[in-house]
């Protein structure tokens, strides 16, 4: 009699406390399609931070581009920089100098075009104005880093431009660093 | 041990009321299992999305921080850099004046600036200058808002700078012209640029000229430039500064 009510009380407490395989197997699906969701958002917030510190790289290099032009009373060719990275002159080089780690970091206009070079006149002075666009093909993100250099001083604005939105248009807030 | 014997040990091992965190008797605080798997579970899941709404707050709250921090040291530099510009745009004048400038005295297309200071160059033989540089807070315009911010904005109306150096060197248009390309004065209508945005509403220029424009020619000026670095910060209001002409009259 004893041993028969202590046996009842072990199925009974198993059944009732335990879980089957396929319950968790669900639980361990869910868990694990949130978490690949969550990884996705993370990594994709990480490499826009990244991007977005790859522009403030650039602005950094045309601005000391632009000390330097002054300093030295630079002109014509030596007054200006590329801002192609594939051009083994121009310093944005992700793979040397850069310290943001961009993977294949692509500098574009807004017409999707290479930029021609940036030019300073011997005062450090910008004519026209310039807009670029920063990509990494390599991830997949939620859109790009707009970098627009301002004429005559050449003062940068920064901002992002979201996946869909054709041109660098910063909206009422304007762009900011 | 007599029955009075063990009731006398059990309730002297019972703490007093008094000791006792609850009213409870003592045999249904003790239980004989702990908290089962699902319990554990729970308390696991509730403190990782407390502990991770936390994380996230801290993450946004670090990113507003940051991205002010560089907005507002973005408008120091920009604000520093246009009052040297203009500072040495104002050397290679000749005399300053101020507006209110009427449509007709203002080349550039688009509204009139208000209020203005006016730069002329050097005087030719009938008494015009040979160019004249305009700065001036204009409202921001439709269609400007997306490259621009703030209501106002401070611009320059006259001939573009040289994009490179004279080549040769030519002494007597580097006297008159200075920086300046020669081949824009005269252009009409003359190119306007902004040089600095996010100005507030109100009076974000207030310029004063250092002598009497109707005894002579003005040859100083004191300019306080407002600048809306960020939503509840503004600089270079508090700090006025004095533009000179370097030029011999």
């Amino acid at each position: 009699m004893i041993r028969h009510a202590s046996r009842e009380r072990y199925v009974a407490h198993g059944s009732k406390n335990g879980f089957t395989v396929v319950e968790l197997l669900v639980g361990v699906s869910i868990l694990g399609l949130l978490g690949s969701i969550g990884f996705q958002s993370i990594v994709g917030f990480y490499e826009q931070r990244r991007l977005r510190s790859a522009a403030l790289e650039v602005i950094g290099m045309i601005q000391e581009k632009r000390a330097l032009v002054m300093a030295q009373q630079l002109t014509s060719s030596r007054a200006c920089m590329s801002l192609d990275p594939a051009d083994p002159a121009s310093p944005i080089r992700p793979d040397k100098g850069m310290v943001s780690g961009v993977t294949g970091l692509e500098i574009q206009t807004e017409a999707g075009v290479k930029p021609d070079p940036l030019c300073f006149t011997p005062e450090g002075l910008v004519l026209t104005p310039l807009t670029l666009v920063l990509r990494s093909p390599a991830v997949v993100s939620q859109g790009d880093w707009c970098v627009v250099v301002t004429p005559l001083l050449a003062q940068p604005h920064l901002d992002w431009r979201p996946n869909g939105q054709s041109g660098c248009r910063f909206g009422n807030n304007g762009g900011s660093l | 041990m007599t029955a009075q014997g063990n009731m006398a040990i059990r309730m002297r091992r019972q703490p007093w009321s008094w000791q006792r965190t609850t009213n409870l008797p003592i045999q249904r605080i003790h239980r004989d299992s702990g908290f089962s798997l699902v319990e554990l579970m729970i308390v696991a899941g509730l403190t990782a999305v407390v502990l991770a709404g936390l994380g996230a707050l801290a993450l946004v709250s670090d990113v507003k921080v940051g991205r002010r921090i560089n907005s507002i040291q973005e408008a120091q530099e920009q604000w520093g850099r246009s009052v040297i510009f203009i500072k040495n745009e104002v050397a290679d004048a000749s005399t300053l004046s101020s507006g209110p400038l009427s449509s007709a005295d203002y080349p550039c297309n688009g509204e009139v600036p208000d209020p203005a200071l006016v730069l002329k160059g050097p005087l030719k033989p009938d008494k015009t200058p040979y160019w004249t540089v305009i700065y001036g807070v204009r409202n921001r315009a439709v269609g400007e808002e997306g490259l621009y911010r703030g209501p106002k904005l401070l611009v320059r109306c006259g001939p573009q700078p040289l994009a490179s150096a004279r080549n040769p060197a030519n002494l007597q248009l580097e006297a008159i012209y200075g920086h300046l390309d020669e081949t824009q004065v005269g252009v009409v209508p003359q190119a306007q640029t902004v040089l600095l945005d996010r100005l507030p509403a109100g009076t974000p220029l207030q310029l004063t000229l250092l002598a009497d424009p109707a005894k002579g020619p003005v040859y100083d000026a004191q300019l306080s430039l407002t600048m809306q670095a960020d939503t509840d910060t503004t600089i270079g209001g508090d700090q006025p500064f004095r533009v000179h002409v370097q030029r011999s009259p």
